[in-house]
């Protein structure tokens, strides 16, 4: 009995001995671990984006800063509570820049998705611009300005021709010519002359002159004095100073009669002079150019 | 208790066991302890995973730190020093899983990188057009 009782009580003292030998101290490394983990706990950026793996490593923080006795195992222990302690913060830190990156990325997107838009308007409106200004090369090759195509109009109608798909039809009617003949009757040029001033001033412009009359005598006959007082006409522009290569002169019998031929005032009317002054040549635009040439 | 020849439990005797039985539970020698499976397994679990996410490219040398210390863990299993080797375990499975992290971040930040770059290409190249016209 009294052995049992000595070691029991060598057991306790010898527990009680250890006890005060040294004070329980804080293991080595794990205010450095602290450290660690308050700068990330005061990163403004980083603080705040991963609460659950900064929870884990704040209690691994915590339990590893826990005082120990001194012994062999609790160096162990101290140690390896201080490892896992760095890893949580390393982690904490690792998720908390992971989740940064994310909410970066998706300000990122939209920039790039603005960059993108901005790019695509760039380009419409340079296209824009581009057919714009292609536009506006045609309408300068076209030569009118509005002051241009203004004062046209007005000499068109001065010169009371039609505008057809042919070009302008100035008609000149039967009181030009004596009857059945192909002599210019003098006093009635007036409208001739108007014909002249506008050649005059349009000169990119040619004329086709074309003689026509009723259905009274033969289509030979009519044809040849069609013809006649067609050469009068242009001979008589010839004369007031327009270039012949610019006049063309036909007679076309009583083929195309304006009206019915049974009443006088029809008949009337199919004698004519047809003056068919063209559009001006078109400016090909350089697409046309290159679709015709493919 | 049965082990113990005497026959009346006093005051004392109780203090004397219990802090024999709680010096025996310190120093292990009571039974054969078992290997820490759970603890071992969690280790080569996250060991593998962080392999798999490409850590090896990303976070070496956390990994290897993570491998080194799974490879210790099972040495000490060996020298039956287990509650060693339940250390070992967990701090093999925390590195691993350290690696994984860094590893996340490390493609997060690629990737916005990437988009940063293609952002700037497309910048570039607006203003080279606008500068040739």
């Amino acid at each position: 009995m009294k052995t049992h009782s000595v070691i029991g009580g060598l057991v306790l003292g010898s527990v009680l001995l250890t006890g005060c030998a040294s004070a329980p101290q804080s293991p080595e490394g794990a205010d450095l671990v602290r450290g660690k983990l308050n700068s990330l706990q005061a990163d403004p950026v980083l603080a705040n984006k991963a609460p659950a793996a900064l929870k884990e490593a704040e209690m691994a923080v915590s339990l590893a800063e826990q005082p120990l006795s001194d012994s062999d195992d609790n160096l162990a222990l101290g140690a390896h509570r201080v490892y896992v302690a760095d890893r949580q913060v390393e982690i904490a830190m690792a998720k908390a820049v992971t989740r940064d990156a994310e909410d970066r990325r998706a300000q990122l997107a939209e920039e790039r998705a603005t960059s993108r838009l901005d790019a695509r308007t760039l380009e419409a409106d340079r296209a824009r611009a581009d057919a714009d200004r292609i536009e506006g090369e045609r309408a300068e090759a076209l030569a009118l300005s509005d002051a241009e195509a203004a004062e046209l109009q007005q000499q068109i109608d001065d010169l009371k021709a039609e505008a057809t798909e042919r070009g302008l039809v100035l008609t000149l009617g039967d009181l030009l010519f004596e009857f059945d003949s192909a002599e210019l009757r003098a006093g009635n040029t007036s409208n001739l002359n108007r014909l002249v001033n506008f050649l005059k001033q349009y000169p990119e412009r040619n004329a086709a002159i074309e003689g026509h009359t009723d259905n009274i005598g033969n289509m030979e006959y009519n044809r040849e004095l069609s013809q006649r007082r067609a050469e009068s006409v242009r001979l008589y522009l010839v004369q007031q100073g327009i270039a012949s290569n610019r006049l063309t002169a036909t007679g076309l019998g009583h083929g195309q009669p304006l009206a019915s031929n049974d009443s006088e005032a029809g008949r009337q009317s199919n004698r004519r002079v047809e003056i068919i002054i063209d559009n001006p040549p078109r400016v090909i635009s350089s697409s046309e150019a290159i679709k015709s040439s493919q | 208790m049965m082990l113990i020849p005497f026959p009346t439990p006093n005051p004392l005797r109780l203090l004397l066991l219990a802090v024999l039985a709680s010096g025996l539970l310190v120093t292990g020698c009571a039974s054969s302890p078992s290997a820490p499976t759970s603890s071992l397994n969690e280790a080569r679990s996250a060991v593998v995973s962080a392999e798999q996410y490409d850590a090896g490219r990303f976070a070496a040398a956390e990994l290897g730190e993570a491998r080194q210390k799974l490879d210790q863990a099972n040495t000490a299993v060996k020298e039956e020093r287990m509650a060693k080797a339940e250390q070992l375990a967990l701090e093999a499975r925390v590195g691993a899983e350290l690696a994984y992290a860094k590893t996340e971040a490390a493609k997060a930040e690629a990737i916005n990188a990437e988009m940063q770059r293609g952002a700037e290409a497309l910048t570039d190249e607006m203003n080279r057009t606008g500068a040739q016209q």
